[in-house]
């Protein structure tokens, strides 16, 4: 089970945390809180239940950054406003999915979590609903919302998507 | 680019419609229909239109980060080095505690069962014999042996009150439960008629 989820659960912490470094931290963490509560935990709940945790540790790590400051967020806001390449350039060099990641990026972490498992990952609606704990109105709601943030932040960036 | 509360109610109901396109959702003919006769006569739907399906595209061709060989490894080693260093596991290895614990449950469990007034002293002596000393269970071989022959004598006491309780228990059940369940049962003679319960009382009376 952990092989089968390790891949997606860091990919999902890395782009929500965008430090690879902590979500590495983060993964770490969850499975060894997984072997910690393996009693407790059904083995067809276990791949949830890693998820939840994860996700969980993300929020707690990015809402400390909050509190500590928030000038790392605006420098990253800065730079990838600043001398974004144009359409034709990304391209030509390929690199839509960079300014997309940055663009993801200055999503708030609900809409960029919300993007991730469906759109990047393409997780079923029933299971980010339980992992979000959101009803489905609610999640397509928010999904819609992230789609458009989205989509205006790369504009803004210059990259027409 | 428009912003949502500056557009129609046409382009609002469009880029609603869109959405649940891009969730993976059929649209009912009807939406579909007027979506397909909206999306020609407007520019800016169009435009939203293409802009969202390469959008997904490009998030759904996201590279997957790999987690790397070495981070798995440090996890392994850390609920490895938890699984050694947890107390369960070293109650496991300590036969001896674990032997010691079930020779005094037997003891005691032979000792509340063991009601003859006449072995009161052999009682003491065995609750002072089970008591026991590892570091000399190991230095005195005498010790040893008095250790073992005392833990078989209490295990073999253990036993027969094992067997007595049984079989008080099983007489208890038999008088009391089965006795007076049977006793609850209501019993329903057939009835008789008023010939018969006349012959009855004469038999009786001649009894």
């Amino acid at each position: 089970m952990v092989r089968e989820q390790k891949n997606r659960v860091y990919s999902y912490a890395a782009m929500l945390l965008r430090n690879q470094a902590e979500a590495q931290d983060v993964v770490q963490e969850s499975m060894v809180r997984l072997w910690q509560h393996q009693s407790k935990v059904e083995q067809a709940g276990a791949p949830m239940w890693l998820k939840r945790t994860a996700h969980n540790l993300c929020i707690d790590r990015i809402r400390r950054r909050k509190v500590r400051s928030e000038v790392g967020t605006e420098e990253l806001e800065a730079t990838s406003t600043d001398g974004s390449p144009g359409p034709d350039r990304l391209a030509e060099s390929g690199r839509l999915g960079d300014e997309i990641e940055r663009a993801l990026g200055q999503l708030s972490e609900e809409d960029r979590s919300v993007l991730i498992l469906r759109e990047v990952q393409e997780r079923p609606y029933a299971e980010i609903a339980e992992l979000l704990a959101l009803p489905m109105g609610t999640l397509k709601a928010r999904l819609h919302r992230a789609r458009e943030q989205l989509r205006k932040k790369l504009i803004r960036a210059g990259v027409t998507p | 680019m428009k912003e949502t509360d500056e557009l129609s109610f046409d382009c609002r109901r469009a880029r609603k419609a869109i959405h649940e396109i891009l969730d993976g959702d059929k649209l009912d003919e009807d939406r579909s229909l007027w979506l397909q006769e909206h999306l020609p006569r407007c520019a800016d739907c169009r435009e939203f239109d293409a802009e969202m399906r390469s959008m997904q595209g490009a998030l759904r061709s996201l590279p997957v980060s790999q987690f790397p060989d070495a981070a798995l490894d440090r996890v392994w080693e850390q609920t490895i080095r938890q699984d050694q260093a947890s107390p369960r596991r070293n109650w496991r290895i300590d036969w001896r505690s674990f032997a010691a614990a079930a020779v005094l449950t037997a003891a005691a469990f032979g000792l509340w069962q063991w009601n003859r007034p006449d072995d009161l002293d052999e009682r003491a002596q065995t609750v002072g014999l089970i008591v026991i000393d590892p570091e000399r269970v190991r230095s005195d071989p005498e010790y040893a042996r008095q250790i073992a022959e005392e833990t078989r004598r209490v295990l073999g006491l253990t036993s027969d009150a094992l067997r007595r309780t049984e079989r008080a228990a099983f007489q208890g059940i038999l008088v009391d439960e089965v006795g007076g369940a049977l006793g609850k049962v209501p019993v329903h003679w057939p009835e008789q008629d008023d010939e018969q319960t006349e012959r009855n009382r004469q038999r009786e009376n001649e009894l």
